[in-house]
């Protein structure tokens, strides 16, 4: 699984470097794109996540990420023709309650706001479980104290080697869910048991971890990974847009999450 | 050797004179025994007939039958006189003396002044390494690369960055060649500093445009770097001691005048100093950061007719964190060439190199770990010979074959880790050439170089290779056996430069080249990574191809005091590389998917002036420039700027030699920023602003510019004897010969930028550009020893 950025080595490895570095902010002449109408809609299996999110980007000099849209029509349909409604609960974010999701499924969304209609279709793998977890410790440096262990999680699952499997992994720790955007497909391990640890975040002795090992679909697994190319960075991709599954001319996603979780206490 | 008298019969049909003879042999230097490069050959009174060494110090000269004063020239060396007879085909070796006081002499002997006004080259930039020591650099470490940037039509790829563009061409469009054998990866330290040891380097040549035939591979460049072969007459140690790293050479005669060796090596010790941040940062404390250099070189003659080099780099970086992290890469090249004299016209060269560069990655410790290991290994063979017609047509021909391997991805886990990652598979392929070039001088005022280049690039099996539809996806898969033919391509290079002699003094020069490349270094990123993977052309990725002309001004003025020349290019490109939004490039089986191909077009016009002698000496260079890219899938079809393309490139280089001992000097750079892409709009997902783009490479960096100072002191070179038999006092040399050298990189603290990251500002919430500036003032001081 790829699931560290080098990048962030060589970011160490340069101010190591040059100790003379420094940063300042600068005066740019920045222009104003287009306004772009941007969806987040997600439905999944677990835990009642289904919701979409509706808002209008803005300018760089604006103070805030853009106004949302309050008035759409949302819903979600499924292979069968159920109808799934969607209504808006207040600030641009529209949820439904009996959505879920399930295996080699097809689902379409449908959002019609103005004149304008946006539309997706995705389509579910199958849902890959965890096996088991468990930790690895050592002395850690980052805290600069002697002796004090810190713990890696490692999470295990069996992939399915029948098709194509695209992942997320996300973590909560005793309640705060971790920042990192956890991803890995089966490219170079197709079928195989795989077992990745989660390097990005380090638990101590207590620490209760909650694991989500998402199963996702190959477009809203390729919006995933291409999101992380937005922030751009001497070390990072040319930064790009990242690829939408909305058709319409929406920026945004449209993800069906097939999630099984664990829950583990570091010992 | 069929292939030879081919060539030979050809050409001699058309020339047979039977009352021509040739006068053959070696140019040297006659202190140290190394062979001089484009030393000059002439005969008295008569102009017209004039010879070159070659790039191992051989020349050949054919005139006809009588008695003649020949004038042996090279730059820095006394000018030598010698009488030859021709009644038969002779040999003439021939040792030039070092000019013993160079900044008191008016007139500096060497007869190679005219060069650039008379040879038929053009956009060809010279470096002699021993001329790189007054020049400032980055922490004191003299580097021919950072150096060569100082040259119109040659841009840095950024902060002190040994990376290279020319006239418009990416990075991985340039030949880096270290005794013949390609170097993969020429920098250290993510490109702060050069692989390439200047201690161990004789001479540096750099192709801008037209390429002699026998060079090929690249689409915009060829940087031809010789080693030093070691000094023939006597042990000699030279070595540094810089702020960053240290050096030391030792070279000497195997056997006097018949063989000798130089080995030469550098470390950083950066980290060595890392364990005094012990308590107050464990991470700084506990972490790897050097790397090292070995150069080393060998060559013997056996008899007057064969001589063999073998020579090898090897180098590497080191990286890790405690023992958590492992970050290592590095090239290894070796050569064996055997030279032989097989008449007194027929010069040959026979070499077969390799190289091999490769990185590995090491997470975890234990027996918990992950190591990723990627490389690229050629073998060459390459077969060149020089047949010195007469004294109007010198022509070259010769060919070459490598065998490319391509590993991107070998994966492997420690015995804890309970499962298997699958290996990227290796790639291979087959690229050969076969070349045949004349350099003819068709009148008084006339010389062309014109040559044909065929190459053909194979790519074979064993190995799975895929189809893709137009979105990157894998629609077919065909699996290949061992040296199956997977696609093929062949190029025809023709190549042509011409040199217009308007008076003694000017002369005006033009020139055309194609040129192919086949294997395409992918780097999506704005620096250059050691993790940047090569790929080699395929059924998926066709041969990149650029036509280039230039025509050019040349004058010198002053007799020769000053130098300049104006050329203007044009050169278009296609089957470019970009690649689609977001493309992975590291450890992707699927790379060729996420790659997009189009064309590409630079134009520009470069003017030098150079003041070559005297006590004053350096260059002024501007380059007004413009590099552009179309694809279909970017920008909407339109032409929009290359990531290099710098509208102004200007720079400065002084050097003012006080006294023999004293010389202070300064540079001072300044160019229009790289295209970039930055942010228009923004919006939020799952809580998070996200950045939103319209156009790729829409906008400028900021305008770079730096100036550096410098001062070497040598000490003296002389000390007062008596002489003990007469009470005379005298001067003689020291055998221990020192310098001191002190710089300062950007004195004035300019903040360039090297990234520029965007952030909300906390109070107002608007988004902010937050530039990174990498070097403020630097002094750093180097001191240098020889015995």
């Amino acid at each position: 699984m790829k699931s560290i950025k080098i990048v962030s080595v060589f970011a160490f490895l340069i101010t190591l470097f040059t100790f003379t570095s420094c940063e300042k902010v600068i005066e740019l002449d920045l222009n104003d794109a287009e306004t772009q109408i941007v969806i987040e809609a997600v439905i999944s299996d677990f835990n009642n996540e289904n919701y979409v999110k509706l808002s209008k980007s803005a300018n760089l000099s604006d103070s805030t990420n853009g106004v949302k849209i309050t008035d759409a029509n949302v819903y979600v349909t499924d292979q069968n023709g159920v109808n799934f409604q969607f209504t808006h609960q207040g600030n641009g974010y529209y949820t439904n309650n009996d959505i879920l999701t399930s295996e080699q499924q097809t689902y379409f969304l449908t959002i019609e706001y103005g004149d304008e209609t946006y539309t997706s279709e995705v389509t579910t793998t199958s849902k890959n479980n965890i096996d088991y977890m468990y930790t690895f410790g050592y002395e850690d440096l980052s805290t600069d104290v002697p002796n004090d262990s810190s713990y890696l999680l490692f999470f295990s699952f069996l992939d399915d080697a029948s098709e194509e499997n695209y992942y997320r992994v996300r973590l909560t720790v005793n309640g705060v869910k971790s920042e990192s955007l956890y991803l890995g497909d089966d490219a170079l391990a197709n079928g195989s048991s795989i077992s990745a640890p989660l390097f990005a975040d380090f638990l101590s002795k207590g620490d209760t971890a909650l694991l989500e090992l998402i199963s996702l679909d190959a477009a809203s697994y390729e919006y995933y990974y291409t999101i992380s190319n937005t922030e751009g960075g001497a070390f990072a991709p040319t930064p790009a847009n990242p690829v939408s599954n909305i058709e319409g001319g929406a920026i945004g996603y449209f993800a069906p999450l097939l999630v099984d979780t664990m829950t583990f206490v570091v010992q | 050797m069929k292939r030879i008298l081919f060539f030979v019969l050809l050409f001699t049909v058309q020339w047979v004179d039977a009352q021509d003879f040739t006068v053959s042999g070696n140019v040297k230097d006659a202190t140290s025994g190394e062979d001089l490069i484009g030393a000059t050959i002439r005969v008295k009174n008569m102009p017209q007939y004039a010879a070159i060494t070659n790039v191992f110090g051989f020349y050949s000269l054919t005139l006809p039958a009588g008695d003649y004063v020949l004038e042996y020239a090279s730059i820095s060396f006394a000018k030598q006189e010698a009488s030859v007879s021709l009644t038969e085909n002779i040999t003439k070796n021939i040792e030039l003396e070092p000019s013993a006081e160079v900044l008191n002499t008016v007139e500096v002997t060497g007869e190679k002044q005219d060069e650039n006004v008379k040879s038929a080259e053009m956009g060809v930039d010279k470096i002699q390494v021993k001329d790189l020591d007054a020049i400032p650099v980055l922490f004191g470490e003299k580097d021919v690369m950072k150096t060569m940037q100082l040259l119109p039509g040659v841009k840095s790829a950024g902060e002190g960055n040994t990376g290279f563009y020319v006239r418009g061409g990416a990075a991985d469009q340039n030949l880096v060649l270290l005794d013949g054998a390609p170097v993969y990866n020429a920098s250290h330290m993510l490109g702060f500093f050069s692989v390439f040891n200047s201690d161990a380097l004789k001479d540096v040549k750099l192709y801008k445009g037209g390429a002699p035939a026998q060079f090929g591979g690249r689409l915009s460049s060829v940087m031809d770097i010789k080693m030093k072969e070691g000094n023939m007459k006597n042990y000699s140690v030279s070595g540094g001691l810089g702020l960053i790293s240290s050096k030391l050479t030792f070279e000497g005669p195997i056997v006097r005048d018949q063989g000798s060796f130089i080995i030469s090596g550098r470390r950083t010790y950066a980290d060595v100093f890392l364990p005094l941040f012990k308590g107050k940062s464990e991470a700084l404390a506990e972490s790897i950061l050097y790397f090292y250099d070995l150069n080393a070189k060998a060559n013997y003659k056996f008899g007057d007719k064969d001589r063999v080099f073998i020579s090898g780099y090897f180098g590497r970086d080191k990286f890790g964190y405690a023992d958590q992290f492992g970050f290592d890469w590095g090239n290894t090249t070796g050569t064996v060439r055997w030279n032989h004299i097989y008449n007194e016209k027929l010069f040959g060269n026979t070499a077969f190199t390799y190289s091999n560069y490769n990185y590995k990655l090491n997470f975890g410790s234990n027996d918990q770990t992950y190591q990723i290991g990627s490389q690229i290994q050629d073998f060459n063979l390459s077969e060149d010979f020089n047949y010195y017609l007469n004294s109007n047509n010198t022509l070259s021909f010769g060919g070459n074959i490598i065998h490319h391997t391509f590993m991107p991805g070998d994966l492997e886990t420690g015995s804890d880790v309970d499962f298997v990652l699958n290996d990227l598979e290796n790639r291979y392929s087959l690229e050969s050439a076969l070349y045949l070039s004349n350099e003819q001088k068709v009148s008084k005022r006339i010389t062309m170089i014109y040559g044909l280049r065929y190459s053909n690039f194979t790519q074979i099996g064993p190995g799975d290779v895929y189809s893709y539809d137009v979105d990157g996806n894998v629609i077919d898969t065909t699996t290949y056996s061992n040296l199956e033919k997977v696609a093929s391509y062949n190029g025809l290079s023709p190549r042509w430069s011409m040199s217009y002699l308007l008076n003694e003094k000017s002369s005006i020069k033009a020139s055309y080249a194609r040129t192919y490349q086949y294997l395409h270094l992918l780097s999506n990123s704005t620096s250059s990574l050691p993790t940047d993977v090569w790929v080699p052309s395929s059924n998926n990725v066709k041969p990149q191809i650029a036509d280039q002309g230039a025509i050019g001004y040349f004058r010198n003025f002053k007799n020769n005091t000053y130098e300049f020349s104006a050329e203007a290019y044009y050169k278009y490109m296609t089957n470019v590389i970009d690649y689609k939004d977001g493309a992975e490039v590291t450890l992707n089986p699927t790379v060729e998917g996420d790659l997009l191909f189009g064309i590409g077009r630079a134009y520009g016009i470069e003017f030098l002036m150079k003041k070559k002698q005297g006590k004053f000496t350096g260059w002024v260079s501007y380059t007004l420039s413009r590099t552009e890219k179309k694809f279909t899938e970017l920008n909407s079809n339109n032409w929009f700027p290359a990531k290099q393309d710098r509208t102004h490139d200007a720079s400065i280089v002084l050097i003012y030699n006080i006294t023999d001992r004293l010389a202070v000097s300064g540079t001072w750079v300044y160019y229009t920023g790289n295209a970039v892409t930055f942010p228009s709009g923004k919006y939020e997902i799952e809580g998070e602003t996200i950045y939103y783009y319209s156009e790729r490479n829409e906008y400028r960096m900021p305008d770079y510019h730096r100036m550096d100072l410098g001062i070497t002191l040598k000490n003296p070179k002389f000390k007062t004897i008596t002489d003990p038999s007469t009470g005379e006092e005298k001067q003689v040399p020291k055998k221990f010969e020192s310098s001191w050298n002190f710089s300062v990189y950007n004195v004035y603290g300019r903040e360039n930028a090297y990234s520029i990251s965007f952030e909300e500002n906390e109070v107002t919430g608007q988004t902010e550009a937050v530039q990174l500036a990498l070097f403020k003032v630097i002094p750093s001081i180097t001191y240098n020893f020889k015995f």
